[in-house]
């Protein structure tokens, strides 16, 4: 199946069609029709699994994981809920710090459309509660990180490229501009190794590790608060496995939304390619220092 | 009086000594525990819920969701004398380790959504009974709530999703005791009139005397009120009912009987199945 063209929430919906079609247990709760009364929503997708259905609810924004956080975290998680959620613009950023901390809760953040639909795909076929965050993905067709041949597969990072000098791990939209500040970096004779590490939980703890011994230097980068997230994640991972340097590339303790187009916020936050690759060489230097 | 009815009022004293003993032994929720005996004792004994305690999980059965989870005490007793454990696990009520937990857990054969946090059980309800539709069932869902929780946005969101979807596989029974944990509902957060915000959410709604099991039977048996609609129940109670020092009082929402308070409500319970036989 071929997502060419196509955004992650398009994607998506277009897996979510799939499973539809083939299983009469997937059920669509489409967020705008409850008009954002997600308390309410969330509550019918977990009476929806009691029943025995697999509710794929399309949340309006990752704003409505916050505002209905105890109903996902009674009603779904702590039931072990076989339902899953898709954040699909943004509204909240601090979205996956609070997933991350529910029980139960598996929760991804894919980096391209076709990783969507993926990810979505394998979602269905997951027994309980699933949390997928498309946003910064939502409005455009691009970047494509994966060909068509893509094999998604739950809690089991990607390394996208390979390297010795440090290690960028990153989730989601700016899986792609990890990617490319690796190759600015490479034209400065540093070699960095990507990983795709899609699936905030369970974290893929082997690989990380394995970055950790055969690079000796972190980056993380996120479209998200730098506390709870995708660097807390990890932290927590090479706390207990191997510490090694580590810098947290995200979004500050702000409620500031600087405006603009994604492109201009990545770049205001210093999440942009030349701002990875910038923060890369810093770390560097200083490690050397 | 007929004798379906006198083996409904037996079972609804024989829970309230139930939730005495737990009340003594470890606290409860005695009030709203008290006024909803009679609500759970027509569900469970009286036909209305088509369920299987021995096979708590069975395809095609009425889902029973207690959204006032608090009165656990109240619930725990009704389902273990409908047989989905036994009577003598109410001795473990609360105790480290025993799964009868002060708000019911998922792990308790019968209970079908741990609740005590208020507020989630309509809405669940509105997903169960969704599923009834979409499957083509004939089962029903019965969502057991308080009044205090009716407070909260997230049962009139319910409320309105109900509407909405026509779920008339779905019954809400209040128990309109009319005090919460720190007051009287009308001093607190006025919900009256209370009937006319559920009819003007386009539910269809009775409202019975909630300790008339008579009454609360004829009202359960005769769901859906409208068709292509959601019922609600008002059942007008008592909190605390059947023990003079806890009636009508926020004082006893949640309680530990001492020996002297035990003694007592054993003897006013004994006072009133006397009379109820007198009668």
């Amino acid at each position: 199946m071929t997502v060419a063209g196509l955004t992650a929430v398009a994607a998506c919906r277009l897996a979510q069609g799939e499973l539809t079609g083939n299983d009469a247990r997937f059920f669509v709760l489409e967020g705008g029709a409850w008009a954002g009364a997600e308390a309410s929503l969330i509550g019918a997708a977990g009476g929806l699994a009691l029943a025995g259905k697999i509710p794929l609810v399309n949340l309006l924004s990752s704003a409505a994981l916050i505002r209905a956080c105890e109903q996902v975290r009674l009603d779904l998680c702590y039931h072990r809920a076989n339902a899953k959620l898709f954040a699909t613009s943004e509204g909240s950023i601090e979205d996956l710090a609070v997933a991350r901390s529910l029980p139960n809760l598996t929760v991804i953040a894919p980096a391209d459309a076709t990783a969507a639909y993926q990810a979505t795909l394998a979602a269905g076929a997951h027994s309980g509660p699933v949390y997928i965050r498309l946003a910064g993905l939502a409005q455009n067709t691009t970047p494509q990180v994966y060909g068509a041949d893509f094999q998604f597969k739950i809690g089991q990072g990607i390394v996208l490229r390979d390297g010795s000098d440090l290690t960028l791990v990153a989730a989601g939209r700016v899986v792609a501009e990890a990617l490319a500040a690796a190759e600015l970096l490479r034209r400065d004779g540093i070699d960095a190794r990507v990983i795709d590490l899609h699936t905030l939980k369970p974290i893929d703890r082997a690989l990380l590790k394995q970055a950790a011994e055969e690079t000796g230097l972190i980056l993380t980068i996120e479209e998200h608060p730098v506390r709870g997230g995708l660097g807390g994640a990890v932290a927590e991972v090479l706390g207990d496995e191997y510490p090694v340097p580590m810098r947290i590339l995200g979004i500050s303790d702000t409620c500031r939304e600087p405006g603009g187009t994604l492109e201009e916020r990545l770049r205001f936050f210093g999440l942009d390619a030349p701002g990875i690759a910038a923060s890369a060489r810093q770390a560097l230097e200083e490690q050397a220092a | 009086m007929g004798e379906r009815l006198e083996i409904l009022e037996k079972m609804a004293d024989t829970l309230r000594h139930h939730i005495v003993r737990m009340a003594f032994d470890s606290g409860a929720h005695v009030g709203g525990s008290m006024s909803v005996v009679e609500i759970l004792t027509v569900l469970y004994f009286d036909g209305v819920l088509r369920i299987d305690p021995a096979q708590p999980k069975m395809e095609g059965r009425d889902f029973l969701i207690f959204s006032k989870g608090h009165a656990s005490a109240a619930l725990y007793g009704a389902l273990a004398e409908r047989g989905f454990f036994s009577v003598d696990e109410l001795a473990s009520y609360k105790n480290m380790g025993s799964r009868l937990a002060g708000h019911p857990a998922k792990s308790i054969p019968g209970v079908e959504l741990a609740t005590g946090s208020l507020g989630h059980g309509l809405a669940v309800g509105n997903g169960v009974a969704l599923a009834g539709k979409h499957d083509g069932r004939d089962n029903r869902v019965f969502v057991v709530m308080g009044d205090g929780e009716c407070q909260e946005g997230v049962v009139w969101e319910a409320a309105m999703a109900a509407a909405h979807y026509r779920l008339d596989n779905l019954v809400a029974i209040v128990d309109r005791n009319g005090v919460q944990e720190d007051g009287p509902t009308e001093t607190i957060m006025a919900l009256e009139p209370f009937a006319g915000k559920w009819r003007a959410f386009n539910w269809e709604v009775r409202e019975v005397d909630g300790h008339d099991v008579e009454a609360l039977s004829a009202a359960l048996h005769a769901v859906p009120f409208a068709p292509g609609k959601p019922s609600l129940l008002v059942a007008r109670t008592v909190k605390g009912k059947g023990l003079s020092f806890a009636e009508n009082t926020h004082t006893w929402h949640y309680g530990k009987l001492n020996a002297e308070q035990r003694t007592q409500a054993l003897a006013e319970l004994a006072a009133s199945r006397a009379a109820q036989d007198r009668s």
